[in-house]
């Protein structure tokens, strides 16, 4: 490393104040001293070379034909709904089968309580799974029609997420129905809180994360961290059962609300972040 | 535009701005050409090298630079030292044969030798006694005193500490001093 010399040096261009006479004298000549400079043609004429360049920088043509804004009736949302449903594969549906079966199967039995709240307890993982694959990027072909399509990615967007709600809806109603019908209404909301909030919550975190990072760490760490968390209740329960721990926290526990309301709005902010993110244009989802 | 910071018409410049490649190109390409000059000394790999800098402006897709200016002069001075080490260092000096004549002998008996030596240093010889520094401290002398950066800004573009920074530049005053007065009085 070279010394420290004592001199500041902090002065600004030109002005020498803070140095030796000899120091000012240097610096002076090597100021006054000209460079050689690129004549003007030459300057000119790489400027004519850059600007077209420049002007290919400017923001790609939209691809995408103009766009129906005005509202849309009912009728067609949902035929827009059913529509995206044919895009799900054979896959999906059968899962999604299963676990309505198994949901059914269970309540009719009126047994096996801890499976049955475990089924309940991972609904919002399914939610935000589902949302990753309806959204999911494959190389069959759709994502141009997607771009081409005068729908518009926002409501291509809104018709996947009502198809995505109406299924978990559907696989939660028989578990929240079941409750509502054992233990009265109070019960029967309290449950539709707990299953509502933390879905909103996880499927709006994963949608950011699957807009940031992709499928994989959408999937991952929400499956890593909501299935922690059940696993840690679980190891928690005791001789009391580990559905009807999960049961009295439900519909005991003070801070429901809260919780409830924080799951929410983050759920809200998170989803909006990357819808906002994907519905750029930039993006297709088939 | 004339007045708008470098880093909005960067900006702009990013987002297709032809007025703000124009804007960027007056207030930089000159003064770029003349580092490229200092640091190389060879007019013609200067001008390869303010083409190949703003070729790489005006395709740049990263993240706006805080500090264009600083961000500028570091991507000027890597171009600098890559085209030298692609070259292994060939540098042509053509030294000037010096005059001296009745003014110098009456400058020397105002002044003393060595501040009429200053004084009477030509382009050229600056030039030669620049190309003469160790690299560290050339690329300080010129970024100081003929492309104007503070300190601060050129410790950031050599990416060395202040400290550092000063140091190189003290030194190079020093050489520089000596080189000057050595010429002339070798010359006279």
């Amino acid at each position: 490393m070279d010394n420290e010399p004592k001199q500041s040096y902090q002065s600004e261009s030109g002005n020498f104040s803070d140095m030796e006479d000899w120091e000012k004298d240097i610096a002076k000549v090597l100021k006054e001293s000209k460079p050689l400079s690129l004549p003007p043609e030459k300057m000119q004429a790489l400027l004519s070379m850059l600007k077209p360049m420049v002007a290919e920088r400017q923001s790609p043509p939209n691809i995408n034909p103009p766009i129906a804004t005005g509202r849309m009736r009912l009728g067609e949302f949902f035929r827009l709904v059913r529509n995206q449903a044919y895009l799900l594969e054979l896959a999906y549906w059968i899962v999604i089968g299963l676990m309505m079966v198994s949901n059914l199967a269970l309540l009719a039995s009126n047994r096996l309580q801890s499976l049955f709240t475990m089924l309940f307890l991972i609904l919002p993982l399914v939610g935000g799974i589902s949302m990753v694959y309806s959204l999911r990027i494959s190389h069959d072909g759709m994502g141009e029609i997607e771009q081409a399509s005068t729908v518009g990615l926002k409501r291509i967007f809104a018709a996947r997420l009502t198809l995505i709600f109406g299924l978990e809806l559907l696989l939660a109603l028989p578990l929240l129905i079941y409750y509502g019908v054992q233990s009265g209404g109070l019960v029967l909301a309290r449950m539709a809180v707990a299953w509502l909030a933390p879905t909103v919550a996880l499927s709006g975190i994963t949608l950011f994360l699957f807009s940031r990072w992709g499928e994989w760490p959408s999937v991952g760490i929400p499956v890593l961290v909501w299935g922690s968390l059940i696993l840690f209740g679980a190891s928690r329960a005791g001789f009391i059962g580990f559905a009807e721990m999960v049961l009295a926290r439900i519909v005991f526990n003070p801070l429901l609300p809260l919780l409830a309301v924080l799951g929410l709005t983050a759920g809200l902010a998170f989803g909006a972040l990357g819808m906002r993110r994907l519905s750029s244009g930039r993006y297709s989802w088939s | 535009m004339d007045q708008l910071p470098d880093e909005t018409l960067f900006a702009r410049l990013m987002k297709g701005d032809e007025e703000a490649i124009e804007v960027l190109f007056a207030r930089y390409a000159q003064s770029l050409y003349g580092f490229f000059w200092r640091l190389t000394s060879d007019p013609s790999l200067a001008e390869d090298l303010l083409q190949e800098l703003f070729i790489r402006l005006v395709n740049y897709t990263g993240k706006l630079p805080q500090h264009f200016r600083v961000w500028l002069y570091t991507i000027a001075r890597n171009l600098s030292y890559d085209a030298l080490r692609s070259q292994g260092r060939q540098q042509i000096h053509q030294v000037d044969e010096f005059d001296d004549d009745l003014d110098e002998i009456q400058d020397v008996m105002q002044n003393g030798p060595e501040k009429t030596a200053l004084r009477r240093a030509d382009d050229e010889r600056i030039r030669k006694s620049l190309d003469q520094l160790p690299d560290v401290q050339r690329e300080v002398v010129v970024l100081r005193y003929y492309q104007e950066l503070s300190l601060e800004e050129i410790a950031k573009v050599t990416k060395v500490p202040l400290g550092t920074a000063k140091s190189r530049l003290y030194h190079a005053l020093e050489l520089l001093r000596g080189m000057l007065t050595r010429e002339e009085v070798k010359d006279g």
